[in-house]
């Protein structure tokens, strides 16, 4: 059995990934390329294991069954899942949030935190038609040392095979498709990694301007956003926190603070078109034309992730 | 006669006129609206739920039926999210 290992840091934390499934660890490998930065020579802190074997794909970590799989798709996002789950344990120095953030202009950051299903990732899609820069889909890290925001660009996870980006957006991602098979049914998704221009410098830094509440409402037409206090603001963000159990102490001081800078809206969201529009009309910049069959590919997805 | 004490565990922050509260026990966080927030404030200096409200009328110059039933109502939910002693 032949086995292939790769070391990669994630916001400077040192993995190492072993697996005998060539094809999991060429896909592994693509997928995390924005992500992911070679190893620093630092010996890895957690290891995991994808092995194959006569039925299962067995997934490690340091040595301690987490999953098992039959099929090879659900595998990247299942490692990714212990990996996140161990960025949480182990680097106090971020505060880590689930939200989506996308980036305009003088690193000035729009936070849009959420549960899954309010629209988040939606909204951070149809966004980069706008010429905003990708930063997140699913984990927002907050610097504790400035309250700035990483990059954490994982592969956005995306509902069907249509284009969801414009031309000019789509040249500086790569798409991979593939199946999910679910007992009798299948479904078509893509993941879009960022390429070339989208992909940041790993210590990049932007400022958080806005923070904006998606949450998707299907029974209404259009979309509008509402000024809400700093305080109801820090309450949201606090109810979409990863980690904070890590600081009790200070976690809500740090949120407190990061409502205190930005402003702070709640956006419901009926129509994508316009809710890309208000955000842009928000943040001062000047109007893009896009495409509203590209708009309407994303918001057919039937899953709002 | 009930509680007015504040539980001495509870993080607090005050961010423009409201409050935000966070239960370590639980995890779970509290907002409170600007009414609701000096209510929680008066709790410091006020021994009871007629007290607070006297003091809040004399201030807001409102009518005290309403306050009172306010004051009331917000005892109520903080005893119910177990935020009082």
């Amino acid at each position: 059995m032949s086995l292939l290992t790769t070391h990669f840091e994630i916001l400077s934390f040192p993995f190492e990934l072993t697996t005998n499934d060539k094809k999991f660890f060429t896909e592994f490998s693509e997928l995390n390329s924005a992500l992911a930065s070679p190893a620093n020579g630092r010996l890895p802190q957690i290891r995991y294991s994808v092995i194959k074997n006569t039925k299962y794909f067995c997934i490690r970590e340091n040595g301690k069954l987490r999953n098992r799989w039959v099929h090879r798709w659900p595998l990247y996002l299942s490692v990714m899942m212990c990996v996140r789950d161990s960025l949480y344990q182990h680097l106090k120095e971020y505060l880590f949030l689930h939200s989506g953030a996308v980036a305009k202009g003088n690193n000035k950051a729009v936070l849009l935190p959420g549960p899954s299903g309010s629209g988040k990732s939606t909204l951070t899609l149809g966004l980069l038609n706008y010429g905003y820069q990708y930063l997140t889909d699913e984990v927002v890290v907050i610097s504790l040392s400035d309250l700035r925001v990483l990059p954490f660009q994982r592969p956005i996870y995306i509902y069907g095979w249509q284009s969801t980006v414009s031309d000019d957006v789509g040249k500086h991602f790569k798409f991979y498709r593939f199946k999910e098979r679910y007992e009798n049914t299948v479904q078509p998704w893509q993941y879009a990694v960022p390429q070339r221009d989208a992909v940041l410098p790993k210590d990049s830094r932007c400022e958080v301007a806005w923070i904006i509440f998606p949450r998707y409402n299907e029974t209404q037409k259009g979309s509008c956003l509402r000024p809400i206090s700093k305080a109801e603001a820090a309450f949201k963000l606090i109810q979409n926190e990863w980690n904070m159990q890590c600081f009790s102490d200070y976690g809500l001081k740090l949120c407190a603070e990061l409502v205190k800078k930005a402003d702070c809206y709640q956006l419901l969201m009926g129509d994508l078109k316009e809710a890309c529009e208000l955000i842009e009309k928000l943040t001062g910049e000047a109007a893009v034309s896009v495409e509203p069959e590209i708009l309407n590919n994303i918001w057919k997805r039937k899953v709002l992730l | 006669m009930q509680s007015l004490k504040k539980r001495p565990d509870l993080l607090i922050e005050e961010i423009e006129d409201e409050v935000v509260i966070y239960d370590p026990r639980t995890h779970r966080v509290h907002h409170l609206n600007p009414m609701a927030s000096i209510i929680w404030e008066l709790f410091d200096v006020c021994s009871s739920p007629k007290e607070i409200a006297k003091e809040i009328v004399d201030v807001l110059k409102t009518g005290s039926s309403t306050v009172e039933k306010d004051v009331q109502e917000t005892l109520k939910q903080l005893q119910k999210k177990r935020l009082l002693e």
